[in-house]
């Protein structure tokens, strides 16, 4: 069977996130223009103040959603992994922790982190250096490697088609749905869940940033702080939180009579190899990624009415990503809503691919694309129609979307995602 | 000193915390640790930390390899504990 003639729909959803603990109450939050971005300060922790004290932490602390062993033996990543795969892999009709729904064989998981378990690496290190090496947690190895969060999801829907957990930087996410497509196309899974992972609200992670000036220190105004594609924007808030979703081989998923969010039609996947943490300055490998993701989805650029952009908030990426979107699409821009949702839930680094993607679905579900909320006056160079404060209605009929992921190392990510029918 | 079946029950909400999936209306004095209860390996390295920071207890890895029945755990914790104090 050739790749085309497996076609892949999203049967589920999962989130839990700096607006919400579930899918609902993001979607909700996010429509009405809420943010998640507050006042967060944690020099007590390292005994300095720190540059930034603002964030936009999860909503709902997953340790409160999962039972005191699972708390035990988990990073936080992982938590907020489990929290969003049991509602994505449940809303999909399949049964979480039993019952045979799809053989194990045909199941995959893929979970991408940015930052991974760190957390628990220094939780477990100061135990080492306080109490001794006996103290260290048997489980510390697992709980800080990269795959901790996959891993963890693979054993919660018993996926014995692969395991895998791409490391991207800020693209993992996306990177990780984009893989999930490959392994149905491959016919290697039929139904994969897929997503994104982090918790980094850690002091060294906020020094480690705001050395590198890259986050906002709008301190006394946290609320429009994250304000992507805007004149005044000075760095991205660092969020935290996971989102998953289910993809399943439409085929399959009609036969079963599964609700059908819509289709994952395409993906592309470049590299800058350009800077360790800087955009090329022609955002060639961003462009190259949604033209591959077009052609992957075998749409052209007009059939894209809406767009989740990267837009971490940042003075050069957001002129990079909205310039090469530009060149990327052409004239087609200029008929495409573009949000940047990282105004409301933070950069969540691992996760933000997927929960951008989960949020594009929705907007082509929903109809609506959702607000930007802070922004207040676009930035100069930014030729683009950004939604701004209140949602908008999108057409109807067949229409397409592009969710866009970008990350240190030069990663560029693309998703073309297609109404139900 | 605690009775042994308070301990027992302190040992029960112990393995709750520690053990995914377990069901501790099941945990029964006689449980095997392994063939009962599920514990791996792992697990069981979990299981000894907690109870070392529970009752302030040292437990060799010798005897606790010693340990395969939740009551031979019980009365280890017991005389353990009582010795400690």
């Amino acid at each position: 069977m050739n790749r085309s003639s497996r076609h892949v729909a999203i049967t589920g959803l999962g989130a839990t996130t700096p607006l919400g603990g579930d899918v609902h109450t993001t979607w909700q939050a996010l429509s009405a223009g809420k943010t998640g971005v507050c006042h967060l300060d944690l020099s007590s922790q390292c005994g300095h103040t720190l540059p930034v004290r603002i964030a936009a932490p999860a909503a709902v602390d997953p340790a409160t959603q999962l039972s005191a062993a699972q708390v035990n033996h988990t990073d936080r990543s992982a938590q907020f992994a489990l929290v969003a795969a049991r509602e994505a892999w449940s809303d999909a009709g399949h049964p979480v922790g039993g019952g045979d729904a799809v053989p194990p064989a045909h199941v995959a998981a893929v979970v991408g982190v940015g930052i991974g378990g760190i957390i628990s690496q220094f939780q477990q290190l100061d135990l080492l250096l306080r109490q001794g090496p006996s103290s260290v947690n048997p489980r510390c190895i697992p709980m800080i490697l990269p795959n901790h969060a996959a891993a963890q999801v693979g054993l919660l829907i018993g996926a014995q088609a692969a395991v895998h957990a791409p490391v991207s930087a800020c693209a993992s996410g996306a990177e990780a749905i984009a893989l999930g497509l490959s392994l149905i196309r491959s016919g290697q899974a039929r139904v994969v869940l897929a997503g994104g992972t982090d918790a980094a609200l850690h002091p060294l992670i906020v020094a480690g940033f705001s050395r590198m000036r890259a986050l906002s220190r709008r301190n006394d105004e946290p609320q429009r702080a994250s304000r992507p594609f805007d004149a005044e924007r000075d760095g991205f808030v660092l969020g935290e939180g996971a989102a998953m979703l289910t993809l399943e081989e439409a085929d399959h998923a009609r036969q079963r009579g599964a609700r059908i969010y819509g289709y994952l039609a395409g993906a592309g996947i470049s590299n800058d190899s350009h800077h360790v943490a800087q955009p090329s300055p022609d955002g060639a490998g961003t462009v190259r990624a949604v033209t591959d993701a077009l052609t992957d989805a075998d749409l052209d650029a007009s059939h894209i009415r809406h767009i989740n952009a990267h837009a971490t908030s940042t003075p050069v990426g957001d002129l990079t990503e909205a310039q090469a979107l530009r060149t990327a699409l052409t004239s087609a821009t200029d008929h495409a809503a573009v949000s940047a949702t990282k105004a409301a839930f933070g950069h969540t680094v691992g996760a933000a691919g997927a929960i951008e993607a989960l949020t594009t679905v929705l907007a082509l579900f929903h109809r609506t694309a959702p607000p930007t909320c802070a922004l207040e006056r676009v930035g100069p160079g930014i030729d683009l129609d950004i939604v701004g404060a209140a949602p908008r209605a999108l057409p109807p009929g067949d229409i397409a979307a592009l969710s866009t992921s970008l990350g240190f190392g030069g990663h560029n990510v693309a998703l073309v995602l297609r109404s139900p029918s | 000193m605690a009775s042994e079946q308070s301990l027992f029950q302190d040992l029960v909400v112990l393995l709750d915390k520690t053990i995914e999936d377990l069901i501790p209306e099941e945990v029964q004095p006689d449980s095997d640790l392994k063939d009962d209860l599920g514990i791996d390996s792992l697990a069981r390295l979990e299981v000894v930390a907690a109870i070392e920071e529970r009752w302030g207890i040292k437990i060799p890895d010798e005897d606790a390899d010693e340990l395969h029945t939740v009551r031979q755990t019980v009365r280890y914790i017991d005389q353990a504990a009582s010795t400690s104090t």
